[in-house]
């Protein structure tokens, strides 16, 4: 699917369905690069296209994941004579496609659909002259599940984690970089973990396909809170997004929400249609202790984003809202938080938070979160910012094409990561051996006559 | 109940321990239920999937103090070293895993002829199917066992196939992390590479020592004489005059952990 991801510096990465990525700096957005891709990617696999675009925490590096099992490592150095600053720094080659990424500034952790993990020195110059790089040689971990979510956790005692979440409904601490007394396991989730979150240096926020999103406390795996992805959207307080068209009071308003807010069809069985398909979090300004969640569910997950709060998952005050938007803007492809600024200069008191949306009709969406959070009316309609109604004019101008083809195939792959139930072994026994039995006797029979 | 007869129970020798076998298994190993497996193992009323999350996140309400697991059979095959050891440690409880359904069914079966012909004796023991590779966390409590065997596993000798070997780094760290510190592994196969294999994975692993296998400690180990020659690997090996190497790995503290505590 396309992915967008924002790095802490402000650089706004989006990925194309001819697997190019655009490039926008969102602090002066007439700057557009794009990374080509170097020929065009057969890709016929049955891979879940996730983590496709990752940046380091820095903002320095960034990291695309494409279908043909390279990985490209891009280095951000001055703007040259063309606009262009993110530079091709080295290609890596792995032999199974890469379900989870992950960067600290220095290194690069990646999990492939088989369950190894492989590590890259970011900063070594190597003396090798080679663009492409074999990952053979540097595989750490060898497990036996898909991983389909890696962070690297280092604790303020030094000690470091490679946390890993996989196929097999297990979230795995692997200590780093030797392997010693401290592995350890969050166990909970009924299904596969999509998805994991650090907040603030010592807690975990998982989503899974079993449709709850967990918090753990970390070293120790404790689990300390969980919400299922029903007591969130049964009945959360519906908020109703557009910014295209201006309107007087809000009665047009209201009136026009009856015009423009989409129907979902409901397709799969339960467990599927509650799941969580994306998750996010804002890491939050240090100085305010709140914490916002965004995920969307697979049934949702064209239309709405459901949006709460650390404090509220925790309470169940039912502070949580559904976010629906104007259906003219089309589905949604993805969204995100910004990265968490590095640099903490900016201690303004008024706390930003923004959600970026991407829809399928090349437009882009800027949400603030805390105001619609607070928000006690069911519709809002925004003025777009100026910053963004300049990449959006650059999206449409250059006919980028965000729709995949693949959307639907993606869908199907994440099915097939659920776990179907199983008669429970004692049926099993009894009945093979009764079949035992039959053939024994049959055999017996056989031997007298 | 007479004792089950092989030639009803064959099946192939080698099964991909990697691939999607369908297999149930507990959430988190407080969720298992072993009072079927174990009669002395009374159900509690906590092993019901909690709703309840907050109480199970509290300490407060009293754990059935039920006995755990203590030496685990990985890949017990026909079960002989299990029938073997339950009467010389009759007050632990062992378990058995096995990949193949229908050698489980045989071990099943032989547990509950062996219950009903001697009364009281063989109640220790019990046999599951589950996937070792991927699922052993799940079943037991960090630093739950004491002893875990690892008979004759199959010698995937194929490089591309040594994934597939129940004995390899990673999995090492699930085994450190289920055994107690001073817990024992007991290797054995008639394999030399297999059994080079297996000793430079532990001895790289700063969390094994190796056991030489003339220290006393072994030569007054009762397990030992079974490990070799109990089980129905072992006797066919015999039979062939095949070698047998045997290798004993005892769990040990984390060597920078303990380095640095004695300095400071």
């Amino acid at each position: 699917m396309s992915e967008i991801k924002i790095s802490s510096t402000g650089c706004l990465a989006m990925y194309l369905e001819n697997d190019n990525v655009l490039v926008f700096d969102l602090n002066d957005t007439s700057l557009c690069q794009c990374l080509e891709a170097e020929s065009v990617i057969d890709d016929n696999s049955n891979d879940l296209h996730r983590n496709q675009i990752k940046f380091s925490p820095n903002g320095q590096f960034l990291i695309i994941n494409r279908p043909n099992k390279h990985l490209y490592i891009y280095i951000q150095s001055d703007y040259d004579k063309f606009g262009d600053s993110w530079l091709l720094k080295q290609i890596v080659r792995v032999e199974n496609s890469i379900s989870a990424l992950t960067l600290t500034d220095e290194i690069l952790l990646i999990g492939d659909r088989i369950g190894d993990i492989y590590k890259f020195d970011l900063l070594f110059n190597s003396n090798n002259e080679d663009l492409i790089l074999a990952a053979e040689n540097n595989r750490i971990i060898r497990n036996s599940s898909m991983l389909l979510d890696i962070i690297f956790f280092r604790m303020s005692n030094k000690q470091s984690f490679i946390i890993t979440a996989d196929r097999e409904n297990k979230i795995c601490l692997n200590n780093y970089p030797n392997n010693s007394d401290n592995q350890n396991y969050c166990f909970g989730h009924n299904q596969f973990v999509s998805h994991i979150k650090l907040i603030d240096n010592d807690r975990l926020l998982s989503a899974s396909g079993d449709g709850t999103l967990r918090l753990w406390h970390l070293p120790d795996c404790m689990p300390l809170a969980f919400v299922h992805s029903r007591a969130l959207t049964l009945q959360p307080k519906q908020v109703f997004f557009t910014g295209l068209c201006a309107f007087r009071n809000s009665a047009s308003l209201a009136a026009y929400q009856k015009d423009v807010v989409p129907k979902c069809i409901e397709i799969s069985s339960s467990t599927v249609n509650d799941s969580i398909w994306k998750m996010d979090v804002a890491c939050s300004n240090p100085l305010n202790s709140n914490v916002y969640i965004a995920f969307s569910t697979y049934a949702h997950q064209y239309h709405s984003i459901y949006l709460s709060s650390l404090s509220n998952m925790k309470r169940l005050n039912n502070e949580q809202r559904e976010l629906t938007f104007d259906s003219s803007y089309g589905e949604i492809i993805d969204y995100c938080f910004p990265a968490q600024k590095t640099s903490l200069n900016d201690y303004t008191t008024h706390e930003k938070c923004f959600l970026y949306v991407l829809f399928n009709s090349n437009v882009l969406v800027q949400v603030d979160i805390p105001s619609i959070l607070s928000y006690n009316q069911t519709a809002l309609s925004v003025q777009t910012n100026d910053r963004i109604q300049e990449i959006n004019y650059i999206l449409a101008n250059h006919e980028f094409n965000l729709v995949h083809n693949k959307i639907k195939k993606d869908a199907f792959t994440f099915k097939e990561l659920f776990e179907n139930s199983t008669d429970s072994n004692n049926d099993c026994h009894l009945k093979r051996k009764s079949e035992t039995v039959e053939e024994q006797e049959n055999r017996k029979k056989q031997a007298l006559s | 109940m007479s004792l089950p007869q092989k030639k009803y129970y064959r099946q192939r020798a080698h099964s991909n321990p990697l691939s999607d076998h369908s297999v149930e298994y507990p959430i988190r190993p407080d969720d298992m239920d072993w009072s079927s497996h174990y009669p002395s193992v009374i159900k509690s009323f906590e092993q019901q999937p909690s709703n309840d999350e907050e109480s199970s996140v509290s300490n407060k309400r009293p754990k059935l103090e039920n006995q755990l697991i203590e030496f685990v059979d990985i890949g017990c095959g026909y079960g002989g070293l299990l029938v073997a050891l339950s009467p010389l440690f009759p007050d632990k409880l062992m378990l058995g895993m096995e990949l193949r359904v229908k050698v489980l069914d045989y071990v099943l079966d032989r547990i509950c002829a062996l219950r009903e012909q001697h009364s009281g004796q063989y109640t220790n023991i019990s046999c599951l199917r589950t996937n070792a590779m991927k699922y052993l966390p799940n079943y037991f409590h960090k630093g739950q066992l004491s002893k875990m065997f690892f008979l004759y596993p199959d010698p995937h000798f194929k490089k591309a196939k040594h994934k597939w070997r129940i004995i390899n780094k990673q999995l090492l760290a699930e085994y450190a992390y289920l055994l107690r510190v001073d817990g024992l592994v007991y290797t054995c196969t008639d394999v030399l590479d297999l059994h080079q294999w297996m000793c430079s994975c532990f001895e790289q692993f700063p969390l094994f020592e190796r056991i030489n296998n003339d220290d006393p400690v072994i030569k007054n180990d009762p397990c030992i004489e079974h490990v070799i020659g109990s089980t129905e690997e072992g006797k066919k090996v015999e039979r062939n005059k095949g070698d047998k190497y045997l290798a004993v790995f005892r769990r040990i503290e984390d060597p920078i952990i303990t380095k640095s505590s004695s300095n400071s």
